[in-house]
Order: C-alpha cells, then structure tokens, then sequence
C-alpha cells in the first residue's frame, strides 16, 4: 500500500477529522445549551444546567465501568456501533437508569414539582459519583487516568458514522424546544398562572425532562460530560436576547455551538502538541465567567 | 337588586378538602349566579384562599379534593380536563405571579394561552378596554420586576379579565391597594359585570367593597360555613361578630347607604 500523498492526506485530516469534529461540537453544544436553557426555566434557578438531574453522572458511571470492565477481564470491545463503543454504549445506559430513577420518584412525589426532580438528582448525582471514585481504587494508575479523562468531555470523533444518530436527535431537539415556547413562556411566568391558563405543568414538565435528559444522554454517552456549557451560553443570551423563548431558543443553540468549538479550538493550541479534551477548556472559562457576573453586581 | 335577570348557572356541593384526614375545608356548598358577585369572608386561615384554589385547581399538590358535585354552565367541573377549565374560568391568586424581565405587554399576549392554543388569539379590543378602564396603559412596555406591588396586582387582575371567562375567581383583590385605586377597580368590576356577564367569586376582607359588590355571602369560619345567604340578610353585625369575633358598627353615609366596620378593643 503505497503511502498518502501530502495533498491527500490533508484532505483525510480535514474530511474525517476536522469537519466531523466541527459538526459535532456545533450540534452538541447546541444541545447541552439549549437543555440547559430550559432547565434553567424549568427548576426556576439560574444555576441549573443539563446536569442538574445527574444523568451525567449515571453516564460516567457507566463509562467508567465499562471501562474498568475492559481492564479486568481483559478484553477490549473494539466493535463499535456507529461510532459508540463500549464505553459509550454503557454510559448511555447509566443515563438511562438515572433518568428511570428521576420519573419513578418524580411520578410518586408531588407530581415533578421541579425541587423533587431537583434533589432526585442530588441523590442520583451522589451515588454514581461515590461509586465512580470507587472504580478509581480498583484501577491501576492508566485505567484510572482513562477513567478520568472520559468524564472530563471530549470532541474527538473519526469519519461521519455517528452522525447517523446525532443529526436526528439534533433534529427533534430544535423541532420540539421551538414547538414547546409558548408553553415554556406560559409555565415561566407562575404555576398557578400556567394551570389558570389551561397549561398542565405536570405533565409538560415530565415530557421536557425525559425528552430532553434523553437528547443530552445520547451526546454525553458519545463525548463525554462537557460541563458548563449549558450553564453559561443560557446566561449571556437571557441577558442580550431576553427570556421570551420565542426570541432566545435560536440564538441559544447557534451560540452554545459556536462557544464549543471556540474552547476546542483553544484546546488544540493551548498545550503544544497536545489536543486537550474540551472539557477541560470549558471549565477553565466558567469560574471567571461567574467572578465576572458576580462583579459586575447582575443578579444571578 | 333585581334578581329577575339573574340565573343559577352552576353550584358546587359538599365540597371538601383535606390533608391526608384532615379537613381543611368542609361541606361547602353554595350556588353560582350568572353575572353576580359572590363574595367569601372570615378570619385568616378560615380556608377561603384554600377553596378558591381548590375551586380553580390552582390547589397545592398533595390535597384532596372531594366534592357531590360542581357544575357551571351544565358542565361537570371535576370530569373536564385543565384546558376546558381554562375556557370556563380563571383565578386572580392572592399574591401575583410574575417573571423577572418579561414585559407587561408579553404577559397579557400569554395570558391568552387557552385561546392562542384553540386556534384563537389576541383579542386587541378588549385588551385595549381593559387597560384604559384600569389606568394601566402606561404600564404596558414596563418589565414586571419593574413594577410596584398595586400595579402588580391590577395587571393580575387584568389579564384574568382578558382571559374572557364566564367565572372568575378573584383571592383579595382589593388587599394592598390604596383607595382610589380599590375605587377604580370596584367600579370597573361592576361595569365589566354589567357589560359581559362575568360572575365573581372573591374572597376579601374589605368590608367596604365587598358590601358593595356582593349579591351573595359566604361567611366560612374554620373550614366550614357559618352563615350564607343573600347580602342584606346574611351582611349583619350580629353574624360578622360570630364569625370574626369582634364587634363590629354601622357606619352610615350619604345617600341612606353605609357599611359595616369593624370597631377595636383599645
């Protein structure tokens, strides 16, 4: 097989490489923006974010056994299905089984009412985490590593298979939220003003939490937990664009895209000859982000 | 008052609410008058605000709500699901509800959420009426976190009206306004009652208006009623003193008309 010419391999690092990485960044931070947009609503706190329910924890938690798993038994599950492999494949599942704990709790108690849904999560979020760092002492040092740097995001992604699920969820993740404003600008002024108007908030906030903890599940099981996004992106545009959903559900997932790729971008050049994970980048911004807010007097 | 017009266009029977088995509220019943105001008094913790909500479905989670049975306009109120409920009736909560940086005009575009859902809409009239009659037009492009607790209140009651229901549902309206406002909105309520039709169902304290407005009174005292009945045979100093216990005097101003007071132990 006789080697790739210059000019042909710049087109396989830009075409299997650089553009799906482009994309993917895009749509997922499109998605844990936009999540975080109307969970900030839902839960009617700022500081929520995709992760408030912790299915980014049950996702780690499956990753991270999967990983350990690989280690232990020795195998290496190296078949993948459209670009999710055994990791993600368990992460999708622990996400899953969290999401089943939320709606059984939430289902039982007081009807969703956002501080069940809340603290459900708390618990969920503590749980995996313990047994997360409990797979850290049953590791060696590189499985460990491998463990910890799955948890932290990564927009590494190799030719275009995954898209083949990514772009419909994205799809329907854009399609539903901009069906859903109204509803979502009804259900944000009050509860007893939404139910007045003949809006179940119940039931619209049981279908948005599983609706949308299941788009952001299938992304984080293939790229890992990227924190922050959700929460940040939601908060700037709420400031420039308002808190008519109407108004700020577009500019929320153009600009949480476009922010994803602008911290892996930084993740390419930051440490030479280094790709760090994106992860890591996006919580280097966050901190400052909220001295910068919490200066700056607005209210959070 | 000239009953000949008004109708009974639905009752509620035996209505009870209760914490696990508790009763908070207990075997009200009463009957609703088109276009007439209804009007439920008692002490604080009397479980008016409860049987509003409860009425409305407005209630806290977790309640139970049982009743013989609650009809307006010959529909079965406890069969018909939130978005029927919303096309017969409204509730104005006791304390408004409001969302920081949404503006006033947006609030009554939402407010219209049962009729933008039906294939309805706005209704640019009406609103235009309702907030010149209530001297809140100035109000419009103001953010709601912008507003003092009175302009708050009215815009609740606003936008309740301009959900154009046949019953409305008002919790104190009158409390935390000052007087001439109470004046305008109790002269407007009347008016808007003339005009559509709309019956009230308030609850209140203010002895004044609620004289003024009601056809009917429900005196509720521990989750129960007390004394119910028409105005002028159910509104006496004797059956005010059972209920709040403390003595209470008739004022009397012009025009052969007064009120009832209540008058202090000092």
């Amino acid at each position: 097989m006789s080697p790739l010419s210059s000019n042909e391999l710049d087109k396989v690092i830009f075409y299997q490489l650089r553009l799906p990485r482009v994309l993917l960044g895009l749509i997922a931070g499109a998605i844990l923006g936009g999540a975080g947009l109307v969970f900030q609503s839902l839960f009617r706190n700022n500081l929520a974010s995709p992760y408030t329910l912790g299915v980014s924890s049950g996702a780690a938690f499956g990753a991270s056994l999967a990983i350990s798993l690989q280690a232990w038994l020795g195998i290496s599950f190296s078949t993948t299905i459209l670009s999710f492999g055994f990791p993600g494949l368990m992460a999708f599942l622990g996400a899953l089984i969290t999401i089943g704990f939320i709606y059984l709790i939430g289902k039982t108690k007081r009807n969703f009412h956002p501080s069940v849904l809340i603290l459900s999560g708390v618990v969920a979020s503590f749980f995996f985490s313990s047994c997360i760092v409990f797979l850290h002492f049953m590791n060696d040092s590189y499985n460990t590593k491998k463990i910890i740097q799955w948890t932290l995001g990564d927009l590494s992604v190799l030719g275009f298979d995954v898209f083949w699920v990514i772009i419909p969820v994205f799809i329907f993740f854009t399609l539903y939220l901009l069906k859903m404003s109204l509803s979502l600008n009804v259900m944000a002024i009050g509860d007893n003003f939404a139910i007045s108007r003949g809006l179940n908030i119940q039931r619209l906030r049981m279908e948005l939490f599983i609706l949308i903890s299941l788009c952001v599940s299938i992304i984080i099981s293939f790229t890992g937990p990227i924190s922050f996004v959700g929460l940040i992106v939601p908060h700037i545009v709420k400031k420039l664009w308002g808190v008519d959903f109407r108004e700020n559900i577009f500019p929320t997932l153009v600009f949480s895209g476009v922010f994803l790729i602008f911290c892996d971008f930084i993740a390419h050049i930051m440490v030479p000859s280094m790709i760090l994970p994106v992860g890591v980048i996006t919580s280097f911004l966050g901190g400052p982000f909220f001295l910068l807010l919490i200066l700056k007097g607005k209210e959070i | 008052m000239d009953y000949s017009k008004s109708r009974i266009c639905g009752e509620i029977r035996n209505h009870n609410v209760l914490i696990g088995s508790c009763h908070i509220v207990k075997n009200i019943s009463f009957s609703i008058t088109a276009g007439e105001t209804l009007v439920i008094m008692g002490p604080n913790g009397s479980g008016k605000s409860t049987l509003l909500n409860s009425m409305a479905g407005t209630h806290a989670t977790g309640l139970t709500i049982e009743n013989e049975a609650f009809e307006i306009q010959g529909k079965d109120v406890n069969s018909l699901d939130l978005f029927e409920r919303s096309n017969l009736f409204s509730i104005v909560p006791q304390f408004p509800e409001w969302q920081s940086g949404l503006s006033v005009e947006k609030y009554f575009y939402f407010s219209r959420f049962n009729h933008l859902r039906a294939m309805g809409g706005e209704d640019l009239e009406l609103l235009e009426e309702i907030i010149t009659e209530l001297k809140i037009k100035n109000l419009m492009k103001r953010k709601m976190n912008e507003l003092s607790g009175g302009e708050l209140k009215r815009i609740s009651i606003a936008a309740a009206l301009y959900q154009n229901v046949p019953v409305v549902f008002l919790d104190e309206p009158f409390q935390a306004l000052d007087p001439q406002v109470k004046d305008s909105l109790a002269k407007f309520l009347i008016s808007w009652q003339k005009n559509k039709g709309t019956t009230f169902i308030m609850a209140s304290h203010d002895f004044y208006w609620s004289y003024k407005l009601a056809s009917k009174v429900v005196f509720l005292k521990k989750g129960e009623t007390l004394f119910q009945g028409d105005l002028v045979d159910t509104f006496t100093s004797e059956n005010l003193k059972s209920v709040y216990d403390i003595n209470f005097e008739w004022v009397s101003t012009a025009n052969n008309e007064g009120f009832f007071h209540p008058v202090g132990s000092l």
